[in-house]
């Protein structure tokens, strides 16, 4: 099952991806499968190997090009890649926190995601993030969907997963075209991540 | 009219405080509580931290309080804490004062391990936590990003200073090591070497340029064996290469230098099976002889002195200050 990678209008202007994605991406495949795979999937992109810049914007077509090669090189569709590089990218410890000031409950955090493009844009005023909806369509069902996010509501999808996981929450999450569906089976199915909302000691304060 | 009990306001306001007259702690909010566990008197829990004028506490507040707009309280038991915040009297001589964490958040919600719960939807608190967490990791991406724009900066300068076929600097990257000599000269004597190899258009006439190209590479590599890593190794020309001798040697010890380095150039070399003798011949100035080194000046002295070593028949070094065919002598010599 391939889809077809709806890239139509993931920024305002239709035609550019936010360096963040790509380099998203571009860093999952890196880590999860070596930088000797990445040279291949960028030769046969035609992309340059040296990476992407996370503060500039690349036209649609890159990205396009380096999930086409990423998927012709590692036999995964498109959809999986970026729902594996969502569910990554949540592992990292600066991401996952600061998802994590969004809600104290898993609850919290998933119906806080509407909020999610105006945070983000608290931080990176150019990245243009179209708006994100959540519908409780029953207590422990929820619907994330929002027109203009194409491909990228795989990476939500993968970025639910780990987040589930991080709250020690068991869910079913499922991407389609429709949007993300999610039933929450379990709110305490394991302790979790622990997380504190101080930051951690970075500056040797404290 | 209605009253509302303190229980009340300190649900909607959890760093609220209310005082007795006297400066008693009658109530306070969840996350106030937390600061000052079991104080029970104002100036048990708080110093007064500005207004700087009010020196005696509770009192002074009291009595101060409708022309203070904004105070800061300094916690007895965490001096580190400042809290910032305002006050009404009530008619009973008693006090309310709601409080925050002001620009000190961060550092307090590390202090008291606080979480959302402590702070009330309307609070910013959480954005501004968040905000610093973003922040810190946004800096941290450009600083990642200046580092990859500076490697790659490096390299092309690298490689715009490098001779491709023999790894050695090229003429542009002799250049910018010999103005950085020339202004060092004071401090660190320096030699210019120029040479330029014997019978090396034979070698392409007859063996072709890819033979041509190996000889370079191997006299570049012999250059770079001989001499130190501070010295600069540059080739500036179809089979002409300069040295810059950085550290101080002595006229005696630099044509000794010379010749082994003609010795070795002038070993047999097997290139493409065929065995190839070639030589060179080196003109040297050192910075010792001019008043104040320059570079134009020493690059047409070692030229001279090159000139000279051709002269004597090739294969030779010859030194500018006993350079025997210029006629020219150096402006001046020490």
């Amino acid at each position: 099952m391939d889809y077809p990678f709806p890239f139509e209008r993931v920024s305002k202007n239709g035609s550019f991806m936010h360096g963040m994605v790509n380099r998203s991406i571009e860093h999952f495949l890196r880590a999860t499968y070596g930088d000797a795979i990445w040279h291949e999937i960028a030769q046969a992109g035609g992309i340059d190997a040296a990476g992407f810049n996370g503060m500039r914007q690349y036209p649609d077509d890159i990205t396009q090009a380096m999930l086409q090669a990423a998927s012709a090189t590692l036999g995964k569709t498109a959809c999986d890649i970026l729902e594996d590089t969502g569910a990554w990218l949540v592992q990292i410890e600066a991401m996952r926190r600061l998802l994590r000031f969004s809600g104290g409950k898993f609850s919290e955090f998933v119906l806080a995601l509407e909020e999610l493009p105006a945070r983000a844009r608290l931080v990176l005023p150019d990245l243009e993030i179209p708006p994100l909806m959540v519908a409780q369509i029953e207590p422990d069902v929820y619907r994330i969907y929002g027109e203009g996010w194409g491909g990228l509501l795989w990476i939500v999808s993968g970025a639910l997963r780990g987040m589930a996981d991080d709250y020690g929450v068991l869910a079913l999450i499922e991407a389609g075209g429709a949007g993300v569906e999610m039933r929450v089976l379990m709110q305490e199915y394991t302790q979790g991540r622990p997380f504190a909302f101080a930051p951690a000691t970075i500056s040797g304060q404290g | 009219m209605v009253s509302i009990s303190f229980d009340c306001v300190a649900r909607l306001l959890p760093m609220a405080l209310h005082l007795g007259p006297e400066g008693a702690i009658h109530h306070a909010g969840a996350t106030m509580r937390r600061l000052i566990p079991g104080r029970s008197h104002f100036n048990h829990a708080f110093m007064i931290d500005r207004p700087r004028d009010v020196t005696d506490g509770f009192a002074g507040l009291a009595q101060d309080l409708p022309d203070i707009s904004r105070f800061f309280l300094r916690l007895r038991d965490h001096p580190g804490t400042v809290l910032r915040g305002h006050g009404i009297r009530l008619q009973d001589g008693g006090i309310v004062l709601n409080l925050g964490f002001g620009v000190g958040l961060p550092d307090a919600v590390r202090q008291f391990s606080l979480t959302d719960t402590d702070f009330t939807p309307a609070d910013l608190a959480m954005e501004l936590l968040f905000l610093h967490e973003a922040n810190t990791a946004v800096q941290k991406e450009l600083a990642n990003f200046n580092q990859h724009t500076e490697n790659a900066r490096r390299v092309a300068e690298m490689q715009a200073y490098t001779d491709s076929l023999t790894g050695v600097n090229n003429r542009r990257g002799f250049e910018m090591a010999l103005e950085i000599a020339v202004r060092q000269a004071e401090q660190m004597k320096f030699s210019i070497a120029h040479l330029d190899l014997d019978h090396f258009k034979e070698v392409n006439d007859r063996l072709g340029h890819a033979a041509g190209d190996e000889v370079l590479q191997r006299v570049a590599a012999i250059l770079r064996e001989e001499t130190r890593a501070t010295d600069t190794v540059s080739r500036i020309g179809g089979d002409e290469f300069t040295l810059i001798l950085a550290a101080p040697r002595g006229s005696e010890q630099l044509r000794k230098f010379g010749e082994r380095i003609i010795a070795r150039i002038e070993r047999p070399m097997m290139v493409m099976g065929r065995e190839i003798r070639i030589s060179v011949s080196m003109g040297i100035t050192e910075s010792t002889h001019y008043a104040r080194a320059d570079a134009a000046q020493m690059l047409l002295d070692a030229d001279r002195a090159l000139y000279a070593a051709k002269n004597a028949g090739r294969g030779c070094v010859v030194l500018f200050r006993d350079c025997p065919c210029t006629g020219a002598k150096p402006d001046v010599i020490r």
